[in-house]
């Protein structure tokens, strides 16, 4: 459960660009996927400490090798129901453009399964459902085999206001 | 001719270098010298490509000296083998063309054919090295006929290496920086060789750097400058007054061109043309030019030689006209040599010229009678301590009467700020020859690193060494090993704590520029003094301490010295003001003071302006401290007049946030009439602190210990409530508002009862305030981390540390902690009870 390459890389809507290489993982019995350039590495769980008066899906900060980064549980932040952490549980540590800068961050998944190189001609784009359901976070859909991967942009998962709200709501 | 004559000295240098060592810096000075004394003797042999060899070979003896070169020890052999091939050419009387000159070496200034002699991996060098530059080294020979034009500047791009230009960039930074402060030195202290050898080192380096780097603006300036630098070193002219300015000047216009290289090779484009270098340079060679032969003045006896020089130049740079110039030849050449302590007298405001006058009319009619000072003194002109006084400022003048002390005080020139620098200079004297201190510079990026992995090996270490299953089967040699790597790794988190230590002296130093600057822009007259420049501080402080040292600085010359020197005097104060800038160790943290001898703050001035801002309310009772603290209030500034430096309200706010943001606090204390001092208050280092660890629930904090004033476990009568919701504790006497921690980070299960827990006082500007927790676990050092961007200002919360068990622990920030803690309690209600 170890290192990959990690590379900032830009995130175009552009569907024929979306085509590549995605780390998916599971939250709960949805299948969701990051552009592997993102993706810096992969960790087991370990102790997070709780940070107090941030908001509730910053699960807290967590010592990577001496540096001291937020963790972000995805299951809250998508309001799923929490869930007790179990041996699968991970952190996938992204790099996060915010504003001109890049930020280390844990992602909390409830299991890493694979790397799955997806065409552009399996992608669809993400659906609308209206105002009632924020899809704008998630790049399209892609088709693989039986499954639908849903392909985060990550910058926007933790966009912008969010990032810099977890600094500054009280 | 002549080159039978250098066959000596050059066996004697080859022998000298034969002995030298990188690390024998007397060896190296010997070599040096022995170089620059051939140059002398190949220049009169009329062989000036030879003694551009010389001189290009003193320099980079110098390098090594300086330890600028990358490989000493190569310089060195190619040093030799230089002299080595000189040696041939001397004996042999051969042509200079044949020379050898070693492709390493990136001295592309001879006009010598250069060989391929030794096959270097110095890529940087060898393109320069190869170019076979003529004619003959015009910026070696130092020759101000030679090569002054302002030649009109054909190509404005970067044309250099960037990564040279880089270098050169940062060099010559360094370089003007130590101009600067050598050139204050030398205001006073004329006769101080060391200092303006290195100015004129400084010069020299830049011009011939940015000579092969195609910067042609900076080699024209500094050319110039350097020119006028070596007719200082040779005594043609003296280095005071407007000669001064010029170098001043010169040094400005340098910083801004290395400036706008600097920005272009960052962000790309073509270097400004800078339409002041030609008025510039004209105004240096006309200083240049003041040599007594074209003087059409008389040198009668009294008139001393550089007074006359500094009166022509001075004519000639356009400052002065030349009647003032004979109206004080003429003064000069009426009084004798202690008239500088009637001037200063009559200056400060303790005579009138017409008492001096007469004591000298006394003096002159009765040799016998001694000294102008005690005639005038026994005369009741002058207090005697006055002339103590006067004598002693008297000491640190130059020798003999100047032009410019002659020009001031007639009223002339504007040669203040010479006798405002003098005065500053006595300080800086003591600092003697500013030994500039050399050192390996490294990348900041990778020091941090380094400081941050040692941080790492700490934890590692202690983990293992702490390891329960080691422990169990430890056999005693291991034990032994494990004692020994402890030992290792404490003494290499000690080095790299130090790493990041630094002297503030730098940041001092250009102070001492900024209050000459000052002083003469508004008209005062300022004595600084700085102490403890040796203080070392964390790396980052230093850095960020010079922002908000230069706002507190401008205040204390600009509205905390009086207006004039009547004022002063009005006020029994010396006429000259005084400001010291100080920074010392004290309990833990260091200090770095600003004091005045100013007019003080005004209670009166800083209320109105408060109340005028709805800052205080009318009729509340504030404490001196309070009513100071009102000046850190953005957009309050008391000054009279918005002057071009200071008042107009922006400033003292953002200074306290810098320092606030340095983890440090400021204070003041001030004394109507008597001065202000700001007190800077700054954490020995940003990476480690100490802290308390307590546990609350099951959550851990760190308080940091500087901030803890104690911790009690509360009796019930200590304890008391506030309308059933602000809880107090009783400490001394004093009612302090508790806190529990539990309640304000929500962490779940932590005690309830007060009486089981513990109580931490922690104080921050002064307010002390309770904290509530479940128990203390100990004290420790910690590293402290960001917390990343994302969660940095989480408010309470000053940052991470990575604890023993290599989890995160928080530090709690004091500060930030209270104001969230009466954030949300109802205040009016707890003013009201007791």
């Amino acid at each position: 459960m170890n290192e990959t390459t990690a590379v900032n890389a830009t995130s175009t809507t552009d569907l024929k660009s979306l085509g590549g290489k995605y780390l998916t993982f599971a939250l709960g019995t949805e299948e969701y996927g990051l552009g592997i350039l993102k993706v810096q590495e992969i960790i087991g769980m370990m102790t997070v400490t709780r940070v107090p008066r941030i908001p509730d899906f910053v699960r807290g900060v967590i010592n990577l090798r001496g540096r001291v980064i937020p963790v972000v549980d995805l299951r809250l932040k998508f309001n799923l129901e929490a869930q007790e952490d179990t041996e699968r549980t991970c952190i996938i540590v992204v790099q996060v453009m915010r504003a001109e800068n890049r930020v280390t961050m844990g992602l909390i998944v409830d299991e890493v399964s694979e790397v799955l190189y997806i065409e552009a001609g399996q992608i669809e784009p993400p659906p609308s459902f209206g105002s009632s359901i924020r899809t704008d976070f998630i790049l399209g859909m892609g088709k693989v085999g039986n499954k639908v991967v849903m392909l985060l942009d990550v910058d926007k998962v933790l966009s912008t206001d969010e990032v810099n709200a977890i600094g500054q709501v009280v | 001719m002549g080159m039978q004559a250098l066959v000596e000295p050059v066996e004697r240098l080859a022998e000298l270098l034969v002995m030298a060592d990188t690390t024998d810096l007397r060896a190296l000075a010997d070599v040096h010298s022995s170089l620059q004394a051939i140059e002398e003797l190949a220049r009169n042999a009329q062989e000036p490509s030879l003694a551009g060899i010389l001189s290009a070979a003193a320099v980079l003896t110098e390098q090594i000296i300086l330890e600028e070169v990358d490989d000493p020890q190569k310089a060195l052999e190619d040093l030799s083998r230089v002299v080595a091939n000189i040696q041939a050419l001397v004996r042999d009387n051969r042509q200079t063309r044949d020379f050898l000159w070693p492709k390493s070496l990136n001295f592309g200034k001879t006009d010598v054919e250069i060989s391929e002699e030794t096959t270097s991996e110095d890529s940087t060098s060898t393109d320069l090295a190869k170019e076979r530059i003529s004619p003959p080294p015009e910026e070696l020979t130092a020759d101000p006929r030679h090569g002054e034009d302002a030649k009109p500047v054909s190509s404005r791009y970067l044309e250099g290496d960037p990564a040279l230009l880089g270098e050169f960039v940062i060099e010559a930074i360094e370089h003007l920086e130590a101009a600067d402060i050598n050139l204050v030195n030398l205001e006073t202290d004329t006769e101080n060789d060391d200092a303006l050898n290195a100015v004129f080192r400084a010069f020299h380096t830049i011009k011939g750097v940015a000579g092969f780097l195609a910067l042609e603006d900076v080699q024209l300036v500094a050319h110039q400058a350097e020119n006028l630098l070596d007719l200082a070193r040779k005594h043609k002219i003296v280095l005071a007054g407007v000669v001064m300015d010029v170098t001043f000047d010169a040094v400005d216009m340098l910083k801004r061109l290395v400036a706008s290289v600097k920005s272009v090779l960052e962000s790309g484009g073509t270097l400004p043309v800078v339409p002041e270098i030609p008025a510039l340079v004209a105004r240096i060679k006309a200083a240049a030019e003041g040599k007594p032969v074209t003087s059409p003045q008389p040198t009668a006896s009294i008139v001393a030689k550089p007074g006359e020089n500094l009166g022509d130049t001075l004519v000639n740079a356009g400052r002065v006209t030349s009647q003032a110039i004979d109206e004080a030849l003429s003064e000069q050449r009426a009084v004798n040599k202690h008239k500088p302590l009637g001037e200063l007298l009559v200056e400060q405001g303790k005579t009138i010229p017409t008492q001096v006058n007469t004591a000298l009319e006394i003096q002159r009619n009765n040799p016998e009678l001694g000294k102008v000072g005690a005639i005038l003194a026994e005369m009741g002109a002058v207090d005697p301590k006055d002339v103590q006084l006067a004598l002693q400022q008297q000491q640190h003048l130059a020798p003999g009467p100047k032009m410019g002390e002659l020009l001031v005080s007639s009223g002339n020139a504007e040669a203040k700020d010479v006798a405002q620098a003098l005065r500053s200079q006595m300080n800086l004297q003591q600092s003697a020859a500013q030994q500039l201190r050399e050192a390996v510079k490294v990348d900041a990026g990778r020091l941090d690193h380094l400081v941050d992995m040692i941080g790492e090996l700490v934890i590692a270490e202690s983990m293992v060494s702490q390891s329960m299953e080691l422990k169990s089967i430890m056999p005693p040699e291991l034990a032994r090993s494990m004692a020994q790597l402890d030992k290792i790794t404490r003494e290499l988190q000690e080095m790299g704590t130090s790493l990041r230590m630094v002297p503030i002296r730098a940041t001092f130093q250009k102070m001492a520029r900024l209050v000459r600057d000052l002083a003469r822009k508004s008209g005062k007259q300022v004595e600084f003094v700085t102490c403890g420049e040796d203080t070392e501080l964390d790396k980052t402080v230093v850095d960020k301490i010079g922002d908000p040292l230069v706002h507190m600085v401008r205040n204390s010359v600009d509205h905390g010295i009086e207006a004039s020197a009547e004022e002063r005097i009005r006020a029994g104060k010396p006429a000259v003001g005084r400001v010291e800038l100080r920074a010392f160790h004290k309990g833990g943290s260091i200090y770095v003071e600003i004091q005045d001898d100013g007019q003080g703050l005004n209670r009166e001035d800083i209320l109105a302006k408060a109340l005028d801002r709805g800052l205080v309310r009318e009729g509340e009772v504030l404490s001196d401290r309070d009513v100071w603290n009102l000046i850190f209030e953005p957009g309050l500034s008391t000054a009279k007049a918005v002057t071009d430096v200071s008042g107009r309200g922006v400033g003292m706010d953002v200074v306290k946030r810098n320092i606030e943001a340095l983890r440090g606090q400021v204070e003041i204390h001030s004394e109507p009439g008597r001065g202000t001092v700001f007190s800077i208050r700054l954490p020995l280092t940003l990476a480690i602190i100490d802290g308390m660890v307590v546990r609350v629930g099951k959550e851990r904090y760190i308080i940091p210990t500087l901030s803890i004033v104690m911790s009690i476990r509360p009796e019930l009568r200590q304890l008391s409530t506030v309308v059933k919701r602000g809880e107090m504790v009783e400490i001394q006497g004093n009612l302090v508002p508790l806190f529990r921690l539990a309640r304000l980070f929500s962490v779940e299960s932590a005690i309830e009862d007060i009486q089981e827990g513990i109580v931490v006082i922690v104080e921050d500007e002064g307010r002390r305030t309770g904290l509530l927790v479940d128990e203390i676990l100990g004290e420790q050092q910690i590293v402290i981390k960001s917390l990343g961007e994302a969660l940095q200002g989480t408010q309470g919360i000053a940052g991470g540390a990575i604890m023993p068990d290599g989890q995160v622990g928080l530090i709690l920030d004091v500060g930030g902690l209270v104001k969230l803690a009466s954030g949300e309690k109802i205040s009016p209600v707890c003013l009201e009870t007791d």
